[in-house]
């Protein structure tokens, strides 16, 4: 696998441990830089206000929590994120129905792709 | 032959034996008193059967029985002769140096040759002729008497008493006190006239002199009395005529004003008492008018009392008026909500007769509107509650009731809730019947029964799904074992889990499912605890790898080896689960377990997603993992699970 992401920053909240540690493996193996994984709401909405990302990847649904004030705060610091969802696109918040997001179960590939797409499109790209 | 003269009628003496007497308008000029001396004087000047002539405007007043009226209406009149006549007042004529007592310088001349004859005829003539006198000394007692004072003084009342002034008769005794008191200031002699005395039958009037005489160093009093014309009888003092005119004029005129001074004393005494009636009734009009002042004032108290508790009613009169208005908007409000609400509702009270009741009761019983007032039980009902009556009386001991009902051969279902109607904290005063239509309540139950089981389908076919492309794609060897045995342990749990609806899975069966085929060898012992879903799909993952484990490398590798699996709930301000997983008599081990899926999803995973503690360790030669995770509504609760009634289930 490449490391075309290498020393990109992202942050990961994620409650389910094993899907957690799948997106950390996956991201450390493409050379991100992981802050995370965070399970719960409270922490990730303190890390979401606090470090420096070039990008995050949100579960919608933390252990019965809205992800909805993370996304907030980091809209607020323009930091590009996609969900990540067992529900369809119906599940996403509503005013981020737009945003990108990865279906579960998802292949590495399609991680990867869509940091990419985050990292590429909201800014140039990191010397 | 005429005589022409001047004649004063008042002061000349009279002409006699006249033919006729002209005498025209002069008597208007007179006063009474003298007409009354004039008339007897004409009379005496007629002869008989003379005429007296007089104005047209005079009359004889007192004396017409003196005259015959000749012509009346000319005032001619003529003398009537009478056997009597009324004493004349001629000594007022009398020359003035005749008037005195001539006799008595006659009898004086020549008479004085023997000095004690003629002191013994002086004392007689003394005692004749002189007027009575007393001696009195300083103090007004008696010294001496002449003879006739009995007629001025008399024994005073009471015991012999020798004070001239007691002994005065009235009339006397003032003039005479007056006198005394005179005579003994001055040293003087003191005269006083014309005293009336009031003596036995009659009015003496006298005339009084005291003349102090000095002997040595005493000095004595004569009183002298001398009588003054002749004594009148009462009659005499209101007769019509006296000779003595001048008297009976100064004495009418004394009496008069005798009359008017007591008169006046009389007037002055009413007067004055009069006055005194004034004075107290005029303090009496002044308590009188300070108590009306001190009423008024308590009025005028009792008047802004009056006020202010006014003022009070009408703030609390307001008060009430704002009550009555919340009270009708509060009444309005339940009449909306009795309209509105679909939830049926009756009021009993205690003879469970309807107070009221909300239309949706209409559906249940067959009640009208007019049906308040009737007895509950003997409306007929499309419940099938055969017991609502013991019910309701077991609800007056204060117990509420819950039932559910089907109505319509199980169509429709309806909570029915009975509870006490209390007025206060220990009266209970009715029942409130309570029906809520959970029809779509248990409709929707049914349909998350049915969403739940077709989920738990779903997931145990995919999983079914997953280990047969495993079986398939996979080589026989350890990892594709290892694979499907997690497989298995997911089903599992969700099996558990589907049981409860999704929503727990006992920690004992959960544990008990896992080790089934090693029976004999594991001891369980903990009190009940539930474990969430997302809880119980990690500590099972958690069971089954140290599952696996032992009976490759642990206890249970050998036949006596052994697990305990126990956990508490201790804690004082935080309870958690303590769970420890034991083994006992397996080979001894040195170290921990090579690290590898197992070992990071206890260490981490516990942590990670239950925010408890995991460590693994060897105690005694076996492995030991102790799992420590904090109470929490999310992940972990104590405790079996409370027998909440089930909703749906048909009355038993």
């Amino acid at each position: 696998m490449t490391a075309e992401l290498e020393g990109v920053r992202v942050l990961v909240v994620e409650d389910e441990f094993l899907v957690a540690t799948l997106i950390e493996d996956m991201l450390h193996a493409a050379g991100c830089i992981v802050s995370g994984p965070i399970p719960r709401i409270g922490e990730a909405l303190e890390a979401a206000g606090r470090g420096t990302y070039d990008a995050a990847i949100l579960d919608v649904n933390l252990g019965g929590d809205r992800i909805d004030p993370v996304a907030k705060a980091l809209s607020y610091r323009n930091v590009p994120f996609a969900f990540v969802t067992g529900y369809g696109t119906a599940g996403l918040p509503g005013d981020y129905a737009e945003r990108p997001h990865l279906r579960k179960p998802f292949r590495m590939t399609d991680l990867i792709n869509t940091i990419s797409g985050l990292v590429h499109t909201s800014r140039p790209k990191v010397v | 032959m005429c005589i022409f003269s001047t004649h004063s009628v008042i002061r000349d003496p009279p002409f006699s034996r006249l033919d006729l007497i002209s005498c025209r308008n002069l008597l208007i000029y007179l006063k009474p008193t003298l007409q009354a001396q004039i008339i007897p004087l004409f009379h005496y000047s007629l002869r008989s059967g003379g005429y007296l002539f007089l104005g047209g405007s005079e009359n004889l007043s007192r004396y017409g029985e003196l005259f015959v009226t000749l012509d009346r209406k000319s005032r001619i009149f003529r003398r009537r002769d009478l056997a009597s006549r009324p004493p004349l007042p001629l000594r007022q004529f009398l020359p003035t140096s005749r008037r005195g007592t001539a006799g008595m310088e006659e009898s004086q001349g020549g008479l004085l040759q023997r000095s004690d004859m003629l002191r013994g005829i002086a004392a007689t003539v003394v005692e004749r002729f002189a007027p009575t006198y007393v001696i009195v000394d300083e103090s007004g007692q008696t010294l001496f008497f002449s003879s006739g004072t009995g007629k001025y003084l008399q024994p005073a009342v009471g015991p012999p008493n020798r004070d001239i002034v007691a002994m005065a008769r009235p009339g006397l005794r003032a003039d005479l006190r007056a006198a005394l008191h005179c005579a003994k200031e001055t040293g003087r002699r003191f005269v006083r006239d014309r005293i009336a005395v009031q003596i036995n039958g009659g009015t003496q009037t006298v005339s009084l002199a005291v003349e102090p005489v000095t002997e040595g160093n005493e000095t004595v009093y004569g009183i002298v009395f001398i009588d003054r014309g002749p004594i009148r009888t009462v009659e005499e003092t209101a007769g019509v005529a006296h000779p003595d005119s001048e008297d009976t004029t100064v004495r009418q005129i004394e009496q008069e004003l005798q009359e008017t001074k007591e008169r006046l004393q009389s007037t002055i005494e009413e007067l004055e008492t009069a006055n005194e009636e004034f004075r107290s009734s005029n303090e009496e009009l002044l308590s009188v008018n300070e108590e009306l002042q001190s009423t008024n004032e308590e009025l005028e108290t009792s008047k802004e009392e009056l006020q202010s508790v006014n003022e009070e009613l009408q703030t609390v009169n307001n008060e009430l008026s704002i009550k009555i208005e919340e009270l009708d908007r509060a009444n309005a409000d339940l009449n909306n909500l009795f309209q509105s609400t679909q939830i049926a509702t009756i009021f009993l009270d205690r003879r469970l007769v309807i107070r009221s009741f909300t239309p949706a009761v209409s559906k249940l019983f067959n009640l009208l509107p007019g049906d308040q007032g009737r007895p509950l039980t003997d409306l007929s009902s499309r419940l099938d509650y055969p017991d609502l009556e013991s019910d309701i009386r077991t609800v007056f001991g204060g117990e509420a009731i819950e039932r559910a009902l089907s109505l319509s051969e199980g169509t429709e279902h309806y909570l029915a809730r009975l509870l006490p109607y209390r007025i206060s904290s220990d009266i209970i005063d009715g029942v409130l019947l309570t029906f809520v239509d959970v029809t779509s309540i248990i409709a929707a139950e049914e349909q998350q029964k049915v969403l739940a089981a077709e989920l738990s389908h779903r997931v145990k076919n995919t999983l079914a799904v997953v280990s047969s492309i495993t079986e398939r794609t996979l080589p026989d060897g350890g990892a594709k074992t290892d694979l499907l045995g997690r497989f298995h342990a997911l089903g599992h749990t969700h099996d558990l889990l589907s049981n409860a609806g999704w929503t727990e899975a006992p920690l004992r069966e959960l544990i008990s499912t896992e080790l089934a085929p090693y029976g004999a060898h594991i001891t369980v012992n903990g009190p009940p605890v539930s474990l969430k879903p997302q809880a119980a799909l990690l500590l099972a993952l958690v069971v089954h790898e140290l599952a696996t484990n032992a009976p490759k490398y642990g206890s249970l590798s050998t036949p006596r080896g052994r697990v305990e699996i126990g956990w508490t709930t201790a804690g004082d301000r935080q309870r958690r689960l303590e769970f420890t997983w034991t083994e006992r008599g397996g080979p001894k081990i040195d170290g921990l377990p090579v690290r590898g899926f197992g070992t990071e999803l206890i260490e981490r995973g516990v942590r990670f997603e239950l925010q408890g503690e995991a460590t693994l360790g060897a105690v005694d030669g076996g492995l030991q993992c102790r799992i420590v995770i904090p109470e929490n509504p999310q992940y972990v609760t104590f405790g079996s699970p409370p027998d909440e009634p089930v909703i749906g289930e048909a009355a038993s």
